[in-house]
């Protein structure tokens, strides 16, 4: 008769020992796991993935407020065409230099003045305007976007009241034009009396070309409903627009006035006039 | 009185005591990974949730950069006038209008004093000139830095800030009093806005 293994050998322990030692060892080993596995690198990853949901909502809701403001622009497209158009003839891109001299003869001619000297000399960046701007080292080509002037020196004669009109026509001229600096001098003739006042002028006209390219990730600014830009169009709009007059005169020097006789020049106009006689207007 | 005797031997007592103990163990094990199983599977959802906002919010932002891209054209016309305008206010904003300046001088004025020579700059001025008398001088040069000159223009009462005489001198040819003063004014009192533009 074989002996009965199963009633030899007590189970119950082995039992008992999966039970009390091996289940809590599985648990804990499991417990190790998932911390080591799921919950530490998921704790770890939420910073990360929510500054990266907070960049990318800012993200998202310039784009839309780009794309709002895009497709509001656009809505207006002809007003910012003329807009565009306006500010384009008042805020120039080249400096015209012949454009600008003409102008400021113009301005002169309806201030009353004669002009004994005009002259103009090369454009250069506007230090007062650009002062954003970053330093351009040498030999680095010129940045875009840059606020430059021309000027132009002015002599002329005429009276304080031909200064106060030729300063308020100035400025409320299409071409925006200031003036830096200026010298007025009355000049006694030799009997002592007071016929005319001698004036020097620096007139700059700024100019400004812009290269835009399209930025998909940066907003644009321009704001065509804003009280800031109505005002300064609405103003551009009083402003007296100034185109080539045509009648520019040629040259005469101070000491050699003209006869009837001297052949007039062909009327182009020139960067720089020395002794540009005007005719009075008022 | 009956007393209880315990006839149970010492050592099956603590052999009962340390099953219920092993016992106790192996369901807090149990719990523990029970708990953490539920940590771990509530974590691992809300990082997916986050990982989906992130995939929601990139594909979000594909399709508005591809709107922005359709009208590119109408981009850079807007920039040109952004731009443009920026740099026109700029200069509006900082340019003198100076016939404010000569008309605001020609106020103050006293009939019997002469203006004969400017030098004007930024922010400051000589100004030279006759008068028939000394008093005539003060009264001119009282009248600049009058904060509630009436005759004026209202907006550039406090135009000149500050006023110095720096020569006077009596002509005896002439009868009449050379002067000339140093004048500091506020530039931005002479802006656009109070030029009526």
């Amino acid at each position: 008769m074989k002996p009965n293994i199963a009633s030899k050998v007590d189970l119950s322990g082995l039992k008992n020992a999966v039970l009390n030692f091996l289940v809590p060892l599985i648990c804990l080993g499991v417990t190790g796991a998932l911390a080591l596995l799921v919950i530490y690198p998921s704790i770890i990853s939420i910073g990360p993935l929510k500054q990266e949901i907070a960049q990318k909502t800012d993200l998202k809701n310039a784009l839309d407020t780009k794309v709002n403001k895009l497709k509001d622009l656009q809505s207006f497209r002809s007003v910012v065409k003329e807009n565009s158009e306006l500010i384009n003839r008042v805020f120039v891109s080249e400096s015209s230099a012949p454009l600008f001299l003409d102008e400021i003869n113009q301005l002169s001619r309806g201030a009353g003045f004669e002009v004994t000297r005009l002259a103009t000399s090369s454009a250069e960046a506007d230090p007062t305007t650009n002062q954003a701007a970053p330093a351009n080292p040498k030999n680095a080509p010129a940045p875009t976007n840059e606020i430059k002037t021309i000027t132009a020196a002015l002599g002329a004669k005429g009276s304080y009241d031909d200064l106060i009109k030729f300063m308020a026509d100035l400025e409320a001229a299409s071409r925006v034009l200031y003036i830096k600096d200026f010298r007025y001098n009355f000049r006694a003739e030799t009997d002592g009396s007071v016929t005319a006042s001698a004036l020097d002028l620096s007139i700059s006209g700024p100019y400004m070309q812009v290269e835009s390219t399209a930025v998909t990730d940066e907003p644009i600014d321009l704001d065509v409903k804003s009280p800031a830009f109505q005002n300064i169009i609405s103003l551009l709009k009083k402003l007296k627009q100034y185109d080539f007059s045509g009648e520019f005169q040629p040259i005469i020097p101070k000491e050699a006035p003209a006869t009837p006789e001297t052949p007039a020049p062909a009327p182009t106009p020139t960067p720089v006039v020395q002794g540009a006689k005007t005719k009075k207007s008022n | 009185m009956v007393a209880s005797i315990n006839l149970i031997p010492q050592e099956e007592i603590q052999e009962q005591k340390k099953g219920k103990a092993v016992k106790v163990t192996t369901v807090l094990a149990i719990l523990l990974v029970v708990v953490v199983a539920l940590i771990s599977v509530g974590i691992f959802y809300y990082t997916f949730g986050l990982r989906n906002q992130k995939n929601q919010l990139e594909s979000d932002i594909q399709g508005l950069r591809t709107e922005i891209d359709g009208r590119k054209n109408f981009e850079i016309e807007a920039r040109n006038l952004s731009k443009k305008f920026t740099g026109l206010k700029t200069t509006l904003e900082s340019r003198v209008h100076y016939s404010l300046l000569l008309s605001e001088l020609e106020a103050r004025k006293p009939a019997d004093l002469e203006i004969t020579g400017l030098t004007v700059k930024d922010g400051s001025f000589t100004l030279s000139g006759n008068s028939n008398s000394y008093l005539v001088l003060s009264t001119f040069m009282t009248n600049l830095v009058d904060k509630k000159y009436a005759k004026g223009d209202k907006k550039l009462q406090p135009l000149f800030t500050a006023v110095h005489l720096q020569s006077a001198n009596l002509s005896e040819n002439k009868k009449d009093i050379s002067f000339a003063l140093s004048i500091k004014y506020d530039s931005q009192s002479l802006n656009y806005k109070n030029r009526g533009l």
